[in-house]
């Protein structure tokens, strides 16, 4: 059991401050969803999660430890990171095979390369997620789901407890992104902490576990799906008329723009 | 997406390194026998098996030729071939960046610039060698941090940074050669832009050898690591690279090969950019894999030039004139094919 907390966080760029006073707990098996409109500091604190970034206060502990105090190889075996997949993004030329290998860094030394234990895990993970016939083809070739699929190996090849998703949805049609979604579901049944940032409430509504909203004026909450999820929050979250309504035929819950309130 | 379409290589890794190797093997036997002084392929098996008693000696102006001036220069022309394209690979893979290379980032001239000043100052050997060491890492330093200046990450600006780094480290140079002394000083520096392995002896082939064995040796065991170094620093990091320290190092052991190519035969340019393309186009964007096959492409490549600027004409024609006029429109060959596996 794993677990990844933050208590009192604040970061500033500079002068400019991103957020202040975040309190967030992660643990094995559980699924935590940060929603919030683009530009709020979602993936600023991903970073600080990830270790990447120095909160400019407060303490993020990994097992009661904290995270400052963890070499970088150290925390690579507790926590995968999954990129963004975003133009911003430096082009990986890489084969399939030698950027999921790039998951093993973290247990080999600095004069070491993959085993051909690695490689044969490697394998047997890429033809697990359908990627075998792609092995071979470079990263920057394949399709998005294919790509963020080999990121998600890739962090699998880590062995981590915890995995962070930098909206890991963005870039893909809906059928990619329902398919990740489900994967996301199925590494929490497998025992894998998840934190994930999204703009969609919908997708926090169909993984129905921990939930934050980080709205603009930097007001956090955070609680169960539930209790955080409601047409109140999001509309005060997203400065829009949202209203969560539960569809009379299976009864799910779905957050639609209420037209009636909008005013033009 | 003709690209999807999985292609079996011609050859696999190992069978690329071994028919390279082979390849350099005999590119070095022709180098030892060419030259304004022809050797036969029998006087280059004596005198190479005469040590190993396997064969009777060759006569004494052969075994001058051959100890004293071909070998220097053979291993020299293999050394600094080699040193110069697994420099250019290590950039290349750092900066991510596939338009960079030690002469591009300044490196080169940082390193002429500063073997001028030491020979202006009057050092010798060794002085010279770390004076040239300091001015390409002087140049490398001041080019990363003009990029990080301009706050911007594309390709280009660390190239343009280059290259401004690179005209003032000239600037340096034409400086120390208007105040160095025309006799003795002048002729020193000049032969240090032009790039020329006649100068080659076996004691500065020894001085600089270790240097380049040491540095080559660290950023080969480096090579899977280079990998790591190329993506995002982001993702570098949250997959446990300690960024600094590693980059660090590869800049430092890519500066000294530099810097000792350098320190032995003055700035070569083209290779270090041409090559690990060359190399990435047979083995692919591994670096675990493209950079041993760039350390022998290179050193092939030296060679042959080298071979090529002893025979042509009867002066010798400098180095870095030859690797100019064909490193060039092999660049543009390189780049347009490229384009045709990109398409």
């Amino acid at each position: 059991m794993t677990d990844l907390m933050a208590h009192d966080l604040s970061f500033a760029y500079h002068t400019t401050t991103v957020f202040t006073q975040i309190n967030f707990e992660l643990h094995s098996g559980q699924i935590h969803c940060i929603l919030g409109p683009n530009g709020v500091g979602k993936s600023t604190l991903l970073n600080c999660l990830a270790g990447v970034y120095q909160p400019t206060a407060g303490q993020i502990t990994l097992d009661q430890q904290p995270l400052a105090q963890i070499t970088a190889a150290q925390r690579a075996r507790k926590i995968a990171y999954v990129p963004q997949m975003s133009n911003e993004r430096t082009p990986i030329n890489f084969s399939l095979r030698d950027y999921v290998l790039l998951g093993r860094a973290p247990y080999l030394g600095l004069l070491a390369a993959p085993s051909a234990k690695d490689i044969a895990h490697a394998d047997a993970l890429l033809a697990q997620f359908g990627l075998a016939q792609r092995a071979n083809n470079r990263y920057s070739a394949v399709s998005g789901g294919q790509q963020q699929l080999a990121s998600i190996v890739r962090a699998l090849l880590q062995e981590p407890d915890l995995i962070i998703f930098d909206e890991p949805t963005s870039a893909l049609d809906v059928a990619n992104q329902v398919r990740i979604l489900q994967l996301i579901r199925q590494l929490a049944a497998d025992g894998y902490g998840i934190v994930l940032t999204t703009h969609d409430p919908n997708q926090a509504l169909l993984l129905n576990d921990q939930v934050s909203t980080l709205a603009q004026n930097g007001q956090w909450r955070s609680g169960s799906a539930s209790k955080i999820l409601t047409s109140a929050n999001l509309t005060q979250v997203y400065q829009l008329p949202l209203k969560v309504v539960t569809l009379p035929d299976n009864q799910q819950k779905t957050c639609i723009v209420d037209q009636n309130q909008i005013t033009s | 997406m003709g690209d999807l379409i999985q292609k079996k290589p011609l050859l696999n890794n190992r069978q690329l390194l071994g028919v390279s190797s082979l390849l350099l093997i005999i590119v070095a036997l022709v180098a030892l026998s060419v030259g304004r002084y022809p050797l036969s392929a029998t006087t280059i098996t004596r005198f190479l098996l005469h040590p190993l008693h396997l064969a009777p000696a060759v006569n004494a102006t052969d075994q001058q030729v051959l100890f004293a001036l071909r070998l220097p220069r053979v291993i020299a022309a293999a050394a600094i071939g080699a040193a110069l394209a697994i420099s250019g690979t290590a950039f290349q893979a750092i900066f991510n960046n596939p338009l960079v290379s030690p002469d591009l980032l300044g490196v080169s001239n940082g390193a002429a610039a500063g073997a001028a000043l030491a020979i202006i100052l009057g050092y010798h050997s060794a002085g010279i060698q770390l004076s040239a060491f300091i001015g390409g890492l002087v140049a490398v330093t001041a080019a990363i941090t003009i990029q990080r200046l301009l706050r911007t990450r594309g390709s280009l600006t660390l190239v343009l940074a280059g290259i401004i780094i690179s005209g003032f480290m000239q600037a340096i140079i034409g400086l120390l050669k208007y105040v160095a002394d025309p006799d003795q000083q002048l002729p020193s520096i000049t032969y240090w832009q032009l790039g020329s392995l006649e100068k080659v002896t076996l004691a500065n082939l020894g001085l600089n050898l270790p240097a380049l064995l040491i540095a080559g040796v660290v950023l080969y065991a480096l090579r899977w690591r280079l990998n790591l170094l190329s993506l995002d620093s982001l993702e570098a990091t949250t997959l446990g690279a300690n960024l600094r320290l590693e980059q660090g190092i590869v800049i430092l052991c890519a500066t000294v090969l530099t810097a000792s190519a350098v320190c032995l035969s003055g700035t070569i340019g083209w290779i270090g950019l041409v090559i690990p393309h060359a190399a990435r186009l047979v083995a692919g964007q591994n670096n675990a894999k493209s950079l041993p096959l760039a350390a022998i492409f290179g050193a092939i490549f030296l060679l042959l030039l080298d071979s090529l600027a002893r025979t042509v004409s009867a002066g010798e024609i400098p180095l870095g004139i030859l690797t100019g006029f064909i490193g060039t429109p092999l660049f543009v060959w390189l780049l347009l094919k490229k384009r045709v596996t990109l398409a």
